[in-house]
């Protein structure tokens, strides 16, 4: 909002971010094609009879169409899409090294996993429709490292739009109180406290499910969904003592809870 | 989407001095993935051709060049080298190198190709004698040469391409030959293929399209 991204009134910012992604994906699909991709598409959309000869199983020659000078790929006419296409594999190579070093601490960006991978090719597309967008300017390095704060916070929003339901995964939790997620052990612990918990056993059973979300918080918040369905269907091993701690000391105003680090 | 270039009969020095260089200004490297060269490459003629060749800076565009026919010296392979390290060659009847096949295949993307000069196809550039060729080699694209003659055929085994000469060289058939070379854009299961000629000094381009139905020539 402050940097007059969204507008200020919130029932805006829905429609904004639509339109504002739509004119993102078009501006992809006319950018960042390669040109053999853009002559086909093109093709496609003329599909006539002269060419569809071209495809039938009669024998003979094939037929030649006469093209402009820019339509090939040795072209060197500066309109030419296939001499700007190739000016340009140099920017991305560049973008495609600098991206490989930005926050190698974090997994979001950087390492081989899909998601890594994912992070940065979104990024990639977006510095290079930047570099197309401005001829001026085109890339320059370091681009790479402000983008990373922005797209982080871009695409957590999206994380929270495809935020993992809790029915597919609390279903199990409450009506089998817990049974399928911890040990033996484990579980018996866990019922001593549901059963003897002053909040009644429906409450307390809340509390821990919401304390197992707050145990494994940051492993969600850097997983993408496939990752974080998984971890919340198979829950991982806890300390269970730590875990009904925390489901005692929830309070109902949570929005200024913070895990105890 | 891959490009290929696909050149030959040159025939320097003995027939012609240099590719035009109209041609070479256009032939850069780092847009060529492949080169495929169908022979007559390596002739030890002791020519300082140095000079013949003033090579250009590399730009970053030609992915493969396909060499076909002509002559050769050391110089003319390593230029092609340097527009793109992936050459392929196959031998002509000049060429006294005897490293080179007589045929040779790859793979590229969806489609599979061979080379193969074609002064070992008699009669000289007969379409049915290639389509055999075509099916012996088992290919869907068959790059061949020696007639110095662009030619783009379509045949129930798949496409033979001639690229012509390059440098205009005069063949055995005829003295009338234009500048030609062919450049493949690979891309799926379509090829899109770039006939560059120069006709009375000017650059001519021409496109020719096919497609490759999904069910034909098992991989």
């Amino acid at each position: 909002m402050i940097l007059g991204y969204l507008p200020p009134s919130r029932d805006l910012w829905e429609k904004e971010l639509s339109e504002n992604r739509k004119k993102y994906a078009k501006l992809k699909e006319e950018l960042l094609l390669t040109p053999s991709e853009l002559a086909r598409m093109k093709e496609e959309a003329f599909q006539s009879n002269e060419h569809n000869n071209t495809h039938s199983d009669t024998a003979g020659p094939l037929i030649r169409h006469e093209i402009s000078h820019e339509d090939h790929p040795l072209s060197l006419g500066k309109a030419s899409v296939w001499h700007q296409y190739f000016e340009h594999t140099e920017i991305a190579e560049q973008i495609d090294r600098d991206l490989q070093r930005t926050h190698p601490e974090m997994k979001f960006f950087s390492g081989e996993s899909s998601f890594g991978r994912k992070h940065r090719e979104s990024m990639r597309n977006v510095l290079l429709l930047f570099s197309k967008l401005n001829p001026a300017i085109r890339y320059v390095q370091g681009m790479n490292e402000v983008l990373a704060p922005l797209y982080y916070v871009f695409s957590t929003d999206t994380d929270e739009k495809n935020a993992v339901k809790p029915q597919y995964y609390g279903f199990r939790w409450i009506t089998l109180l817990l049974t399928q997620e911890f040990n033996l052990q484990s579980i018996l612990r866990i019922w001593d406290s549901l059963i003897s918990s002053p909040f009644g056993i429906q409450e307390m059973l809340l509390r821990v499910c919401c304390a197992m979300l707050l145990c494994v918080k940051s492993r969600l918040l850097s997983g993408d969904f496939a990752a974080n369905l998984k971890l919340l269907q198979h829950y991982p091993e806890i300390n269970i003592e730590h875990l009904l701690q925390v489901a005692q000391d929830l309070t109902p105003d949570t929005s200024y809870y913070r895990l105890p680090s | 989407m891959v490009l290929v270039l696909a050149i030959g009969d040159l025939h320097i020095p003995h027939r012609a001095p240099d590719l035009p260089p109209k041609f070479k200004s256009m032939l850069v490297p780092g847009k060529i993935q492949h080169i495929i060269c169908t022979g007559n490459l390596c002739i030890k003629i002791g020519y300082n051709v140095s000079l013949v060749f003033p090579f250009l800076q590399v730009p970053q565009t030609a992915s493969k060049v396909i060499l076909l026919h002509g002559f050769y010296d050391q110089e003319v392979h390593d230029y092609f080298k340097t527009l793109c390290p992936d050459l392929h060659i196959t031998r002509g009847e000049y060429d006294e190198d005897s490293r080179y096949p007589e045929n040779k295949t790859l793979t590229i993307g969806q489609f599979k190709l061979g080379i193969c000069h074609g002064h070992q196809v008699i009669p000289w550039g007969d379409l049915d004698s290639l389509a055999m060729v075509q099916r012996q080699l088992d290919v869907d694209i068959l790059v061949t040469g020696h007639t110095h003659q662009f030619k783009a055929y379509k045949h129930e085994g798949g496409v033979v391409i001639n690229p012509g000469s390059a440098t205009g060289a005069y063949s055995s058939f005829t003295y009338d030959v234009n500048p030609s070379f062919v450049l493949m854009d690979i891309d799926g299961l379509r090829v899109v293929v770039y006939v560059y000629e120069l006709i009375d000094g000017e650059v001519k381009v021409d496109k020719i399209d096919f497609k490759k139905t999904a069910t034909a020539s098992a991989h």
